[in-house]
């Protein structure tokens, strides 16, 4: 439980750590195309971050991994918070990503009328939509979270 | 309708702790806890298996509320 918990916290940081990064960079496009000029420039530390924290989460999960998994099924197959270490871990985790899914139902439709404030916003908030879709990732990773935890104590 | 089990009663009677038997039926210890507390219905293979390390038919482990033997 310990593990999913860190991983669930975990991911959130990285999630918000991307959506950091990518404003970073959109903002740096905008001031492109505005300037009209090939000048791109970046903030180097919500990468460096990024990099570092994304790196750590990488290994704490490589360690706490199945080992029934092979690392390209770790890699590319499963989500971190995904725990399966028996049949009733695997029946928790079916539960969690169930109620995670139907989160997105319900967060995607809603944070999409929230789009309507981004005209109103582009100027003080252009990276506005970003985070929009930041909070939809980490609303489902926090509620898979909460749900397995949940479940695991009944 | 809900599976009751008297795997507890079982597993004192053979001097198993939850560990022990967790290991003997390859599941976490907490499964066990589940099992025992009766909020967690297992699956067939799982029963299967704990029926073999506690000596005793599926029948006699499982039983519907309302059926106590």
């Amino acid at each position: 439980m310990k593990r999913i918990v860190t991983e669930t916290v975990l991911s959130v940081i990285v999630y918000t750590l991307i959506a950091v990064v990518v404003s970073s960079v959109y903002l740096s496009f905008v001031d492109v195309v505005e300037t009209g000029g090939f000048e791109i420039t970046f903030n180097l530390i919500p990468w460096v971050i990024l990099i570092l924290f994304g790196t750590l989460h990488m290994i704490y999960s490589f360690k706490t991994r199945n080992r029934n998994k092979g690392f390209l099924t770790w890699a590319f197959m499963s989500m971190t918070e995904y725990a399966e270490g028996d049949e009733r871990e695997a029946v928790i985790t079916n539960k969690a990503t169930r109620a995670a899914y139907t989160t997105y139902g319900i967060t995607i439709p809603i944070f999409m009328c929230f789009m309507v404030f981004h005209p109103l916003l582009s100027s003080t908030f252009p990276t506005y939509p970003i985070y929009l879709l930041t909070a939809i990732i980490n609303i489902s990773t926090i509620v898979y979270g909460v749900t397995w935890v949940r479940e695991y104590r009944k | 309708m809900a599976i009751r089990n008297r795997v507890k009663e079982l597993r004192a009677r053979h001097g198993l702790t939850q560990g022990d038997l967790a290991e003997k039926v390859g599941v976490t210890r907490q499964t066990i806890v589940s099992l025992e507390k009766g909020s967690y219905t297992p699956s067939l293979l799982l029963a299967m298996n704990l029926s073999d390390v506690l000596g005793e038919q599926i029948e006699d482990i499982f039983y519907r509320e309302g059926e106590e033997q």
